[in-house]
C-alpha cells in the first residue's frame, strides 16, 4: 500500500509534461502570430548580414556630372545610401524626409533598375535631396549590398562601414527613432 | 489491455508534438517559375543550377524558394546563380557567396552553427523525452502491478484497480486530443485564409500569352483600319467624314496628336461645325490624361452659345466643372445631358453615372428622382448573393421602379432607367411596357417614340405594338412629319395593317430623299414599292 501514491504521481507527471510542453509552444506560436498581425514583429526587417562590413562598391555610371561623387569623397562623415527606382511608389513618399535627413549627412542613391530620362523625371516632378546619384542599369551592384526590394538605405560611418540598413521607405519618424540613434551611437 | 491503449495514445499525443519538427523535411514542390531564357544550354549545368535554386529562399516571398518564385529579386538571384555556376564555381562557394552578402536566411535549410543547434537538435530531444518518458511510465506501471500481485487484498483482481487508480481515463485524453483538433480548427477557421485560390504559374502565363495574342490581333486590326482610313483620306481630301474617320482610327489606336489634326482639318472642311469642334475639345482633353485644358474649355463654350444641347460639349463641360471642384456645376451639366440626350445613346448612362459620382464627392443630396435604382447597399447586397439569387434581386428592384412610375408617371429619368434595365435583363414583355409607359408619358421626346416604333421591327410585331406604335407615329408626325424616320415608320406600319397604297405613298417620299446614297437599302426600298403596287 505504500506505494500507491507513487503510482498515481508517475504517470501524471509523464501525462503532464507533454500537455505543458504543448501549452508552452502554443504560447509561443500565440505571441509570434498576434506580432505579425499587429505589425510588432516585423518580418520585413530582415537583418543584414553586411552590418560592420565595408560597403560595397558603388555603380560605375553616374546619373549626372555634378552628382558623381564617389564615396572615398565622403570619407570621415557618414553617409546615407538610399538605393531607390523612379518606378517605385514609396520612393516618392521617402523624397521629404530624406530632404530633411540631407541637412544632418549627405546621401547618395543607387538608382535601381531605372532608366536616366525617368530618374530626371522623378526628380523634376518630387525633388533631388541626393548629393551624388549612381545608374544601377541592371540591378547587379545593387545586389552587392544584399538588397530585396526597394527603397532600401545604408547608414555608412566615416571609415566606409555600414552600421545600419533599414529596409522601406523613410519617413520622420524613421529619421528620429532609427537613424538619428545610430548617428549619434557614432559620434 | 486499457493500459496499453492509454500507452498509445500518449504516443500520439506525442507524435503530434513532433510533428512541428517535421517542416524540416517538408518535400520540395514542384516548380514552373522558371522562365526558359533564363536556362543554360548545358543539361548537367541547369540540373545543378535548378538544384541550387531549391535550396535558396526568396526574399521577397520568404516561404518559396527562388526556383518557385516569380518576384524579381528571385529572377535576379537565379540569373546570378547560373552567371557564377557558369564561371565554374562550385556549389559550396555559390552558397556561400550569396550567404555572404544576403546571410543565413537565405538558404532554406537553416546551417548547422552555435545559433541553431538548440532548432536542429530539437526534434530528436523532444523524440528522446518523450521515449524516456514512455519507458519511464511503463516500468512504473508495471512494478506496480507486480506489486498489488503479491497484496492480498489485490490478489483477487490485478488489474482492474490498476486501470481505476489511473490518472486520467483513455475517455479524457481521447476527450483532449478531440478538443485540440477543434481549437485548431475553429483558430484556423478565424485567421486562415482557404478561400485564397492557388494561381499556378503555368496558368498565368498562359492566360498571359492569350491575352497577349488578343492584344496582338485587334492592333493589327486598328493599323489596319488605319491603313484604310489614310486611303481613304488621299481619295478624298476635301471629305469631312474621311477626315473624321481617319480621326477615329488614330483615336482607337491612341494617337492624339494625329487624330488632333485630322479633327482640325474637319473642322476646317466642315465650316467650324459645333458639334467637330466638341470631338476637337474632346481629344484634347484625352491628350491631357483627361483633363479639360483651357483650349478644350474655349472650344466648348463655343460649341454650347451654338447647339445648348449637344451632348459631348455638355458632357465635357460637365466635367471641367467637376476637375475644378464646382460638383453643383457639373451636375446642372450632366442633368441637362441626361434629359436631353437620345434615350439610345451612351451620354443618358454616362451622365447618371456621373450625376451620382459629383453628388459622392460633393457631399450633395440628389433629389429622389436622380437616385440611383440601386444604391450601395443594394449592390453589396446583390455582389454577395448567389447569382440565381442575384437576378431575383434585380428583378424586385426593377419591379420596384415600374411599380412607382405607374404613381409618378412623369420622372422622364425613371423610365429611361427601366427601358434600360429592361433590356439589360433581356424580358421582351417588361421592355415593351416600358417603351409603350415612356412614349405615352413624354410624346414629346422624339427619341423615345422611336425607340418604341424600333422595338417593332425584331421579331413578330404584336397586337400590342402596332396599337402603341399608332400613337408614338402620331407623335412623331406632330414633331417632324418629314423626316426620314416619321416616312419609314409609317410606310411600315400602314404595309403592316394591309394599306398598301399608304405604304407605297410614304416609301415614295422616302425613296425621293435616299436616292443617291450608297448602300443597298434604295434598292431594296424600291423592290419593296413595286411588290407593294402589285397587290
Amino acid at each position: 500500500m505504500s506505494d500507491k501514491p507513487k503510482i498515481s504521481q508517475r504517470p501524471r507527471l509523464a501525462f503532464t509534461l507533454p500537455i505543458a510542453a504543448f501549452f508552452i509552444f502554443a504560447v509561443i506560436a500565440a505571441v509570434g502570430l498576434f506580432g505579425t498581425i499587429n505589425g510588432t514583429r516585423q518580418s520585413d526587417q530582415l537583418p543584414s548580414v553586411l552590418v560592420g562590413k565595408p560597403a560595397p562598391e558603388l555603380p560605375v555610371t553616374a546619373f549626372s556630372d555634378d552628382l558623381s561623387k564617389p564615396l572615398s569623397e565622403f570619407s570621415g562623415q557618414p553617409v546615407l545610401v538610399n538605393v531607390m527606382a523612379s518606378w517605385c511608389a514609396p520612393c516618392r513618399a521617402e523624397i521629404p524626409a530624406l530632404a530633411l535627413l540631407s541637412e544632418e549627412v549627405p546621401v547618395i542613391a543607387i538608382a535601381y533598375k531605372d532608366k536616366r530620362d525617368d530618374t530626371a523625371k522623378f526628380f523634376a516632378q518630387y525633388g533631388n535631396p541626393f548629393s551624388a546619384v549612381w545608374m544601377d542599369y541592371d540591378g547587379s551592384y545593387a545586389m552587392k549590398w544584399g538588397i530585396y526590394g526597394v527603397p532600401e538605405s545604408f547608414l555608412l560611418d566615416g571609415q566606409g562601414r555600414i552600421v545600419l540598413r533599414h529596409a522601406g521607405p523613410i519617413f520622420k519618424d524613421t529619421i528620429s527613432d532609427v537613424i538619428m540613434p545610430a548617428l549619434e551611437a557614432l559620434q | 489491455m486499457i493500459p496499453f491503449m492509454r500507452q498509445m495514445l500518449l504516443m500520439v499525443l506525442l507524435a503530434s508534438f513532433l510533428s512541428v519538427g517535421g517542416v524540416f523535411f517538408g518535400a520540395a514542390s514542384q516548380s514552373f517559375a522558371i522562365s526558359p531564357e533564363e536556362q543554360l544550354s548545358n543539361p548537367i549545368l541547369e540540373d545543378r543550377a535548378r538544384g541550387l535554386s531549391a535550396q535558396l529562399r526568396c526574399l521577397v516571398c520568404q516561404n518559396q524558394s527562388i526556383d518557385d518564385s516569380d518576384a524579381d529579386l528571385a529572377v535576379d538571384l537565379r540569373k546570378q546563380v547560373r552567371a557564377q555556376i557558369t564561371a565554374g564555381l562550385d556549389d559550396e562557394t555559390i552558397l556561400d557567396n550569396l550567404q555572404a552578402t544576403y546571410g543565413d536566411y537565405i538558404l532554406l535549410n537553416p546551417p548547422v552553427n552555435p545559433a541553431t543547434y538548440l532548432l536542429w537538435a530539437a526534434p530528436f530531444l523532444l523524440l528522446g523525452a518523450g521515449f524516456a518518458l514512455f519507458w519511464h511510465y511503463r516500468r512504473s506501471a508495471r512494478s506496480a502491478v507486480a506489486d498489488m500481485s503479491k497484496d492480498p487484498e489485490f490478489a483477487e483482481e490485478p488489474s482492474a484497480p490498476a486501470s481505476d487508480k489511473a490518472p486520467i481515463s483513455p475517455k479524457a485524453l481521447g476527450v483532449l486530443a478531440v478538443s485540440i483538433i477543434c481549437t485548431s480548427f475553429i483558430l484556423y477557421s478565424q485567421l486562415g485564409q482557404p478561400e485564397i485560390a492557388a494561381q499556378p504559374l503555368s496558368k498565368r502565363t498562359a492566360e498571359r500569352d492569350a491575352a497577349q495574342a488578343q492584344d496582338a490581333k485587334q492592333d493589327a486590326a486598328l493599323q489596319e483600319a488605319l491603313m484604310t482610313a489614310k486611303q481613304d483620306v488621299a481619295q478624298n481630301p476635301q471629305s469631312v467624314e474621311s477626315q473624321l474617320g481617319l480621326a477615329l482610327a488614330y483615336a482607337r489606336l491612341d494617337d492624339f496628336p494625329n487624330e488632333i489634326a485630322a479633327l482640325r482639318r474637319a473642322l476646317k472642311l466642315a465650316d467650324e461645325a459645333p458639334i467637330i469642334k466638341a470631338m476637337l475639345a474632346e481629344a484634347l482633353s484625352r491628350q491631357a490624361d483627361g483633363q479639360v485644358t483651357l483650349p478644350a474649355r474655349a472650344l466648348i463654350s463655343e460649341v454650347l452659345a451654338a447647339i445648348p444641347n449637344e451632348p459631348r460639349a455638355l458632357f465635357i463641360a460637365g466635367l471641367a466643372a467637376y476637375q475644378d471642384e464646382g460638383f453643383e456645376q457639373a451636375i446642372t451639366y450632366w442633368m441637362q445631358l441626361a434629359k436631353t440626350a437620345p434615350v439610345r445613346s451612351p451620354w443618358p448612362a454616362l451622365a447618371q453615372r456621373n450625376i451620382q459620382l459629383a453628388a459622392e464627392e460633393g457631399g450633395i443630396t440628389l433629389p429622389e428622382e436622380w437616385r440611383p435604382v440601386l444604391d450601395e447597399d443594394d449592390v453589396s447586397a446583390i455582389a454577395s448573393a448567389s447569382s440565381d439569387d442575384q437576378r431575383e434581386m434585380i428583378l424586385a428592384m426593377v419591379e420596384g421602379l415600374e411599380a412607382r412610375l405607374q404613381e409618378t408617371a412623369d420622372d422622364a429619368q425613371g423610365w429611361q432607367r427601366l427601358i434600360q434595365a429592361r433590356r439589360v435583363l433581356e424580358d421582351e414583355a417588361g421592355l415593351l411596357r416600358a417603351l409603350i409607359g415612356g412614349a405615352r408619358n413624354f410624346p414629346d421626346d422624339k427619341s423615345v417614340q422611336l425607340a418604341l416604333l424600333e422595338h417593332g421591327l425584331s421579331g413578330e410585331p404584336t397586337q400590342q405594338w402596332q396599337d402603341a406604335a399608332e400613337q408614338a407615329l402620331d407623335n412623331l408626325a406632330r414633331l417632324d412629319n418629314q423626316g426620314l424616320e416619321y416616312l419609314f415608320f409609317a410606310g411600315h406600319l400602314a404595309r403592316l395593317q394591309g394599306n398598301a397604297n399608304q405604304a407605297v405613298i410614304h416609301f415614295e417620299a422616302l425613296a425621293t430623299h435616299i436616292e443617291g446614297i450608297d448602300g443597298g437599302f434604295y434598292d431594296e426600298l424600291m423592290a419593296l414599292i413595286a411588290e407593294l403596287k402589285t397587290q
